[in-house]
Protein backbone atom coordinates (compact mmCIF):
# COMPACT_ATOMS: atom_id res chain seq x y z
CA UNK A 1 0.00 0.00 0.00
CA UNK A 2 2.91 2.36 1.00
CA UNK A 3 4.85 1.57 -2.24
CA UNK A 4 1.98 2.26 -4.71
CA UNK A 5 1.54 5.65 -2.62
CA UNK A 6 5.01 6.32 -3.15
CA UNK A 7 4.63 5.07 -7.19
CA UNK A 8 1.97 7.36 -7.48
CA UNK A 9 3.21 10.67 -5.91
CA UNK A 10 6.40 10.02 -8.34
CA UNK A 11 4.08 9.47 -11.25
CA UNK A 12 2.30 12.84 -10.12
CA UNK A 13 5.76 14.62 -10.50
CA UNK A 14 6.61 12.46 -13.63
CA UNK A 15 2.99 13.83 -15.12
CA UNK A 16 3.95 17.15 -14.04
CA UNK A 17 7.03 17.68 -16.22
CA UNK A 18 5.54 15.73 -18.83
CA UNK A 19 2.44 18.76 -18.81
CA UNK A 20 4.98 20.68 -18.76
CA UNK A 21 7.35 19.28 -21.98
CA UNK A 22 3.55 19.37 -23.64
CA UNK A 23 3.01 22.91 -23.22
CA UNK A 24 6.31 23.84 -24.72
CA UNK A 25 5.87 22.26 -27.95
CA UNK A 26 7.16 24.57 -31.56
CA UNK A 27 3.56 26.90 -32.96
CA UNK A 28 4.36 24.98 -36.45
CA UNK A 29 4.06 21.32 -34.52
CA UNK A 30 0.58 22.79 -33.03
CA UNK A 31 -0.55 24.11 -36.22
CA UNK A 32 0.12 20.73 -37.96
CA UNK A 33 -1.75 19.44 -34.71
CA UNK A 34 -4.74 21.63 -35.34
CA UNK A 35 -4.56 20.78 -39.29
CA UNK A 36 -5.04 16.98 -38.24
CA UNK A 37 -7.52 17.59 -35.81
CA UNK A 38 -9.63 19.77 -38.42
CA UNK A 39 -9.29 17.10 -40.83
CA UNK A 40 -10.89 14.32 -38.67
CA UNK A 41 -13.62 16.53 -37.52
CA UNK A 42 -14.65 17.21 -41.35
CA UNK A 43 -14.59 13.56 -41.65
CA UNK A 44 -17.11 12.72 -38.53
CA UNK A 45 -19.07 15.35 -40.55
CA UNK A 46 -19.49 13.69 -43.40
CA UNK A 47 -19.89 10.34 -41.93
CA UNK A 48 -22.74 11.48 -39.37
CA UNK A 49 -25.57 10.91 -42.18
CA UNK A 50 -24.27 7.19 -42.86
CA UNK A 51 -23.53 6.94 -39.15
CA UNK A 52 -27.37 7.81 -38.58
CA UNK A 53 -28.20 4.06 -39.80
CA UNK A 54 -26.00 2.06 -38.12
CA UNK A 55 -26.50 0.51 -34.95
CA UNK A 56 -25.31 2.93 -31.98
CA UNK A 57 -25.16 -0.43 -29.29
CA UNK A 58 -24.50 -3.93 -29.89
CA UNK A 59 -27.73 -4.49 -27.90
CA UNK A 60 -29.56 -2.68 -30.94
CA UNK A 61 -28.76 -5.09 -33.09
CA UNK A 62 -30.96 -7.92 -31.35
CA UNK A 63 -34.58 -8.27 -31.56
CA UNK A 64 -36.87 -5.43 -32.24
CA UNK A 65 -34.21 -3.49 -33.57
CA UNK A 66 -33.39 -6.11 -36.23
CA UNK A 67 -36.63 -6.32 -37.37
CA UNK A 68 -36.96 -2.03 -37.17
CA UNK A 69 -33.66 -2.30 -39.76
CA UNK A 70 -35.19 -4.88 -42.02
CA UNK A 71 -37.95 -3.03 -42.17
CA UNK A 72 -36.46 -0.14 -42.98
CA UNK A 73 -34.77 -1.63 -46.50
CA UNK A 74 -37.93 -3.44 -47.53
CA UNK A 75 -40.86 -0.36 -46.94
CA UNK A 76 -38.66 1.50 -49.97
CA UNK A 77 -38.86 -1.51 -52.00
CA UNK A 78 -41.93 -2.55 -51.31
CA UNK A 79 -43.15 0.88 -51.96
CA UNK A 80 -41.54 0.82 -55.49
CA UNK A 81 -43.13 -2.58 -56.29
CA UNK A 82 -46.57 -1.17 -56.07
CA UNK A 83 -46.35 1.47 -57.74
CA UNK A 84 -44.79 0.12 -60.98
CA UNK A 85 -48.39 -2.50 -60.55
CA UNK A 86 -50.27 1.19 -60.24
CA UNK A 87 -48.87 2.87 -62.83
CA UNK A 88 -49.05 -0.41 -65.51
CA UNK A 89 -53.17 -0.74 -63.94
CA UNK A 90 -53.41 2.88 -65.32
CA UNK A 91 -51.73 3.19 -68.65
CA UNK A 92 -54.03 0.25 -69.60
CA UNK A 93 -56.98 1.79 -67.86
CA UNK A 94 -56.33 5.10 -70.37
CA UNK A 95 -55.82 2.93 -72.80
CA UNK A 96 -59.29 0.96 -72.87
CA UNK A 97 -60.87 4.46 -72.35
CA UNK A 98 -59.77 5.58 -75.38
CA UNK A 99 -60.95 2.55 -77.24
CA UNK A 100 -64.28 3.04 -75.55
CA UNK A 101 -64.87 6.44 -76.22
CA UNK A 102 -63.94 5.87 -79.93
CA UNK A 103 -66.43 2.73 -80.03
CA UNK A 104 -69.18 5.18 -78.74
CA UNK A 105 -68.76 7.54 -81.22
CA UNK A 106 -68.72 4.70 -83.94
CA UNK A 107 -71.90 2.80 -82.48
CA UNK A 108 -73.53 6.24 -82.02
CA UNK A 109 -73.13 6.60 -86.21
CA UNK A 110 -71.46 10.31 -85.41
CA UNK A 111 -68.28 8.48 -87.13
CA UNK A 112 -67.85 6.63 -90.27
CA UNK A 113 -66.67 3.71 -90.49
CA UNK A 114 -63.65 4.20 -92.22
CA UNK A 115 -62.54 6.76 -89.83
CA UNK A 116 -62.29 3.74 -87.60
CA UNK A 117 -59.35 2.50 -89.90
CA UNK A 118 -57.64 5.69 -90.22
CA UNK A 119 -54.22 5.30 -88.07
CA UNK A 120 -54.42 9.31 -87.47
CA UNK A 121 -57.95 9.18 -85.88
CA UNK A 122 -57.29 8.08 -82.48
CA UNK A 123 -54.71 11.40 -81.90
CA UNK A 124 -57.62 13.59 -83.63
CA UNK A 125 -60.38 12.41 -81.59
CA UNK A 126 -58.32 12.76 -78.10
CA UNK A 127 -56.83 16.72 -79.89
CA UNK A 128 -60.61 17.31 -80.12
CA UNK A 129 -61.55 16.66 -76.13
CA UNK B 1 -23.03 9.16 -29.63
CA UNK B 2 -19.99 11.83 -29.88
CA UNK B 3 -21.43 15.40 -30.76
CA UNK B 4 -18.85 17.32 -33.55
CA UNK B 5 -17.90 19.56 -30.44
CA UNK B 6 -17.07 16.47 -28.08
CA UNK B 7 -15.10 15.06 -30.44
CA UNK B 8 -13.05 18.24 -31.42
CA UNK B 9 -12.89 18.90 -27.42
CA UNK B 10 -11.52 15.57 -26.64
CA UNK B 11 -8.76 16.11 -29.73
CA UNK B 12 -7.72 19.09 -28.68
CA UNK B 13 -7.42 17.92 -24.96
CA UNK B 14 -5.57 14.99 -25.70
CA UNK B 15 -2.99 15.84 -29.32
CA UNK B 16 -0.11 17.29 -27.67
CA UNK B 17 0.12 14.45 -25.58
CA UNK B 18 -0.39 12.10 -28.04
CA UNK B 19 1.85 13.38 -30.26
CA UNK B 20 4.90 13.04 -27.20
CA UNK B 21 3.39 9.33 -26.67
CA UNK B 22 4.01 9.02 -30.87
CA UNK B 23 7.62 10.79 -30.38
CA UNK B 24 8.41 8.81 -27.34
CA UNK B 25 7.56 5.43 -29.95
CA UNK B 26 8.96 6.38 -33.25
CA UNK B 27 11.64 8.76 -32.34
CA UNK B 28 10.72 11.42 -35.17
CA UNK B 29 8.48 14.51 -35.32
CA UNK B 30 7.54 14.15 -38.77
CA UNK B 31 6.53 10.14 -38.39
CA UNK B 32 4.70 10.93 -34.93
CA UNK B 33 2.67 13.84 -36.87
CA UNK B 34 1.61 11.25 -39.52
CA UNK B 35 0.83 9.02 -36.70
CA UNK B 36 -1.04 11.18 -34.62
CA UNK B 37 -3.49 12.13 -37.73
CA UNK B 38 -3.86 8.40 -38.58
CA UNK B 39 -5.27 8.02 -35.17
CA UNK B 40 -7.47 11.38 -35.31
CA UNK B 41 -8.66 9.68 -39.02
CA UNK B 42 -9.94 6.56 -37.69
CA UNK B 43 -11.12 7.51 -34.62
CA UNK B 44 -13.49 9.88 -36.50
CA UNK B 45 -14.21 7.85 -39.47
CA UNK B 46 -14.35 4.58 -37.78
CA UNK B 47 -15.70 5.21 -34.03
CA UNK B 48 -17.27 8.80 -34.43
CA UNK B 49 -20.66 6.90 -33.41
CA UNK B 50 -18.80 5.61 -30.02
CA UNK B 51 -20.17 7.25 -26.75
CA UNK B 52 -17.80 10.40 -25.95
CA UNK B 53 -17.01 8.71 -22.69
CA UNK B 54 -15.13 5.86 -24.52
CA UNK B 55 -13.13 8.09 -26.71
CA UNK B 56 -10.10 8.38 -24.53
CA UNK B 57 -9.58 4.41 -24.56
CA UNK B 58 -10.21 3.71 -27.99
CA UNK B 59 -7.79 6.56 -28.87
CA UNK B 60 -5.32 5.25 -27.37
CA UNK B 61 -5.76 1.87 -28.83
CA UNK B 62 -5.75 3.23 -31.85
CA UNK B 63 -2.31 5.19 -31.83
CA UNK B 64 -0.81 2.24 -30.54
CA UNK B 65 -1.77 0.07 -33.07
CA UNK B 66 -1.14 3.04 -35.62
CA UNK B 67 2.59 3.02 -34.21
CA UNK B 68 2.90 -0.66 -34.10
CA UNK B 69 1.76 -1.17 -37.61
CA UNK B 70 4.46 1.82 -38.31
CA UNK B 71 6.76 -0.20 -36.91
CA UNK B 72 5.86 -2.94 -38.77
CA UNK B 73 6.63 -1.60 -42.04
CA UNK B 74 9.76 -0.26 -40.89
CA UNK B 75 11.00 -3.52 -39.39
CA UNK B 76 12.57 -4.68 -42.58
CA UNK B 77 13.35 -1.89 -44.35
CA UNK B 78 14.99 0.07 -41.56
CA UNK B 79 15.65 -3.03 -39.05
CA UNK B 80 19.51 -0.96 -38.13
CA UNK B 81 18.20 2.35 -37.87
CA UNK B 82 15.78 1.21 -35.02
CA UNK B 83 18.70 -0.43 -33.79
CA UNK B 84 20.83 1.98 -33.87
CA UNK B 85 18.18 4.81 -32.51
CA UNK B 86 17.79 3.12 -29.16
CA UNK B 87 21.37 4.07 -28.18
CA UNK B 88 21.08 7.05 -29.35
CA UNK B 89 21.91 10.53 -26.53
CA UNK B 90 20.35 13.63 -26.60
CA UNK B 91 22.25 15.32 -30.12
CA UNK B 92 20.76 12.65 -31.86
CA UNK B 93 17.07 13.08 -31.35
CA UNK B 94 16.72 15.61 -33.93
CA UNK B 95 16.97 18.12 -31.30
CA UNK B 96 19.66 20.28 -32.58
CA UNK B 97 19.90 23.40 -30.08
CA UNK B 98 23.01 23.88 -28.35
CA UNK B 99 22.41 23.99 -24.41
CA UNK B 100 25.60 26.80 -24.21
CA UNK B 101 23.57 28.87 -27.12
CA UNK B 102 20.31 29.14 -25.51
CA UNK B 103 22.27 29.55 -22.03
CA UNK B 104 23.69 32.67 -24.05
CA UNK B 105 20.93 34.06 -25.67
CA UNK B 106 18.87 33.76 -22.54
CA UNK B 107 21.57 35.59 -20.00
CA UNK B 108 21.30 38.50 -22.56
CA UNK B 109 17.66 39.10 -22.64
CA UNK B 110 16.90 38.33 -18.76
CA UNK B 111 18.76 37.95 -15.33
CA UNK B 112 21.14 35.32 -15.05
CA UNK B 113 19.51 33.03 -12.03
CA UNK B 114 16.13 32.80 -13.70
CA UNK B 115 17.74 31.98 -17.84
CA UNK B 116 19.97 29.67 -15.50
CA UNK B 117 16.65 28.10 -13.76
CA UNK B 118 14.99 27.59 -16.92
CA UNK B 119 17.93 25.78 -18.52
CA UNK B 120 18.03 23.60 -15.88
CA UNK B 121 14.27 22.73 -16.16
CA UNK B 122 14.89 22.37 -19.65
CA UNK B 123 17.51 19.79 -18.86
CA UNK B 124 15.24 18.19 -16.43
CA UNK B 125 12.17 17.82 -19.08
CA UNK B 126 14.51 16.80 -21.35
CA UNK B 127 16.42 14.24 -19.53
CA UNK B 128 12.45 12.81 -18.08
CA UNK B 129 11.71 12.37 -22.14
CA UNK B 130 14.59 10.65 -22.79
CA UNK B 131 14.18 8.08 -19.75
CA UNK B 132 10.72 7.55 -20.65
CA UNK B 133 11.45 6.98 -23.97
CA UNK B 134 14.15 4.14 -23.00
CA UNK B 135 11.62 2.38 -21.09
CA UNK B 136 10.46 -0.83 -22.98
CA UNK B 137 7.17 -0.20 -25.36
CA UNK B 138 4.63 -1.88 -23.52
CA UNK B 139 6.17 -0.34 -19.57
CA UNK B 140 6.12 3.72 -21.33
CA UNK B 141 2.45 2.48 -22.89
CA UNK B 142 1.67 1.44 -19.29
CA UNK B 143 2.87 4.23 -17.50
CA UNK B 144 1.97 6.91 -19.76
CA UNK B 145 -1.88 5.55 -20.20
CA UNK B 146 -2.24 4.86 -16.42
CA UNK B 147 -0.68 8.24 -15.00
CA UNK B 148 -0.76 10.71 -17.84
CA UNK B 149 -3.81 9.86 -19.79
CA UNK B 150 -5.65 9.15 -16.07
CA UNK B 151 -6.96 6.18 -17.27
CA UNK B 152 -7.74 3.19 -14.65
CA UNK B 153 -6.16 -0.02 -14.69
CA UNK B 154 -9.01 -1.42 -16.34
CA UNK B 155 -9.33 0.79 -19.76
CA UNK B 156 -5.44 0.60 -19.74
CA UNK B 157 -5.71 -3.29 -19.84
CA UNK B 158 -8.56 -2.95 -22.51
CA UNK B 159 -6.18 -0.19 -24.97
CA UNK B 160 -3.71 -2.54 -24.32
CA UNK B 161 -4.89 -5.87 -24.80
CA UNK B 162 -3.32 -7.19 -21.93
CA UNK B 163 -4.56 -8.50 -18.17
CA UNK B 164 -4.52 -5.53 -15.29
CA UNK B 165 -2.43 -7.68 -13.53
CA UNK B 166 0.14 -6.82 -16.67
CA UNK B 167 -0.77 -3.64 -16.50
CA UNK B 168 0.27 -3.05 -12.49
CA UNK B 169 3.40 -4.70 -13.36
CA UNK B 170 4.61 -2.40 -16.68
CA UNK B 171 4.02 0.47 -14.24
CA UNK B 172 5.61 -0.50 -11.26
CA UNK B 173 8.47 -1.76 -13.38
CA UNK B 174 8.15 1.51 -15.21
CA UNK B 175 8.23 3.19 -12.22
CA UNK B 176 11.04 1.83 -10.65
CA UNK B 177 13.20 2.41 -14.00
CA UNK B 178 12.60 6.08 -13.94
CA UNK B 179 12.91 7.16 -10.46
CA UNK B 180 16.37 5.17 -10.60
CA UNK B 181 17.44 6.52 -14.22
CA UNK B 182 16.63 9.90 -12.84
CA UNK B 183 18.37 9.51 -9.45
CA UNK B 184 21.55 7.98 -11.25
CA UNK B 185 21.58 11.12 -12.66
CA UNK B 186 21.04 13.47 -9.86
CA UNK B 187 17.81 14.59 -11.17
CA UNK B 188 15.31 14.91 -7.74
CA UNK B 189 12.04 15.73 -8.51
Amino acid sequence: MNTQTSEEKFASKIRQALNESANQLDAETLLQLERARNLAVARHKSDGFLQSFLPRKASETSGLAKLFRAAAWITPALALVIGLVVLQDWQSASENSEIASIDTEVLTDNLPLNAYLDKGFNRYLLQGE
Amino acid sequence: MATEKELTQFLQSVERRAFKQAIYAVKDQATALDCVQDAMLKLAEKYGNKPAEELPMLFQKILQNVIYDLFRRQKVRSLWTTLLSSFSRDDEDGNTSDPLETLEAEYDSEGAESALDKVERKQVLQTIDDEIQKLSPRQREAFLMRYWEDMDVAETAAAMGCSEGSVKIHCSRATHALAKALKHKGITL
